[in-house]
């Protein structure tokens, strides 16, 4: 399972025009692993999880999210307030350090999708995409299913 | 001589007594619920979240069908999970929310009119404050709750005699606490 979500990215852009070469770019020096997102109902929100390893030979600056379902699309991080409250904060211009990894798990930092424009339910798949300032696009497509 | 004395030590130090409070709720189907008085005579998990957090309230929510599935959905606790924005979880949006989860009978999501719900929260000792706020290109208003992190266990004289992390605590600690009084 894990190779579809590494080789997927590199299957588009070979299959996509030139314009688009930030995408085989990407391919080459990024991967992914682990992904899922969690089933919810449209108008709601939801949350996607993936591990990004950077191998380029620089440290890389995630500039911006999208997704093909929800309205807004950001990085997030679930951390305790000083006061032992949960809370969860925006996570601007997240850098990863060459050779890094980008670990996106429950509890932690994660994509977060925001106003779903459909349901999503066990079955489905969330395509994110990554906007990074050096690897460029990098496309993740997540199955969605419950957490275990 | 010994074995009520016994009985005594397994007796778990009762942290907040609701047997006289009384509150009305609805749940995810529309149903009025009088808490705590409708679910006396059975032991109550519950745990506080609110449908627009998608990382940590989902573990809490987990961690409660974790407990549920492995006790085999006994009749004698009820699941119960309490929404702290009643604003934007209404009945319809709980009863998606639990549907998402594909729950077992036994299960309500809790949401009340705003000052109720303030009123409840106060005395479990749940606190919410407001976060982080944003718009979307509609201009439409998104916000985020920073919240208690919380499961209880009430007994079936409504007192509360277990309380946990919610989304950190492991469910078979909960499930071995249950063991000793049920």
């Amino acid at each position: 399972m894990k190779n579809i979500f590494i080789l997927l990215p590199l299957i588009l852009s070979l299959l996509s025009c030139t314009s688009q070469k930030k995408e085989a770019s990407a391919s080459v020096n990024g991967s992914t692993s682990e992904a899922w997102a969690r089933p919810a109902a449209k108008g709601a929100m939801s949350a996607a999880y993936f591990t990004y390893t950077n191998t380029l030979d620089t440290a890389d600056t995630l500039s911006s999210l999208s997704s093909n379902v929800s309205m807004m699309t950001q990085l997030h991080e679930s951390y305790m307030t000083d006061d032992g409250l949960a809370g969860m904060r925006e996570m601007k211009n997240q850098v990863v350090e060459s050779n890094e990894q980008l670990v996106l798990e429950p509890g932690g930092l994660h994509v977060m999708l925001m106003r779903l424009t459909n349901d999503l339910a066990e079955g489905d798949s969330v395509t994110v995409t990554l906007n990074f300032a050096q690897a460029g696009e990098v496309v993740v497509t997540v199955p969605v299913k419950p957490a275990n | 001589m010994l074995l009520p004395l016994c009985i005594a030590c397994n007796q778990p130090k009762i942290i907040d007594d609701l047997n006289d409070a009384s509150f009305t709720l609805v749940n995810q189907e529309g149903e009025k619920i009088s808490f705590p008085e409708d679910y006396k005579g059975k032991y109550v998990v519950m745990g506080f979240i609110y449908t627009h957090c998608p990382d940590i309230c989902p573990l809490i929510t987990r961690n409660m069908v974790k407990i549920q599935e492995e006790l085999g959905s006994p009749e004698d606790v009820q699941f119960v999970g309490v929404s702290f924005d009643p604003g934007r979880d209404t009945p319809e949006v709980l009863k998606k929310y639990k549907n998402a989860f594909n729950l077992e009978e036994n299960f309500d999501f809790l949401t009340a009119d705003s000052t109720v719900m303030t009123a409840f929260l106060d005395s479990v000792r749940v606190r919410t404050q407001v976060s982080l706020s944003t718009e979307n290109e509609n201009g439409e208003k998104i916000y985020f709750l920073n919240h208690s992190d919380k499961i209880m266990v009430l007994d079936p004289k409504s007192r509360v005699i277990f309380e946990y992390g919610g989304s950190m605590t492991k469910p078979e600690y909960i499930i071995e606490d249950l063991a000793t009084v049920r």
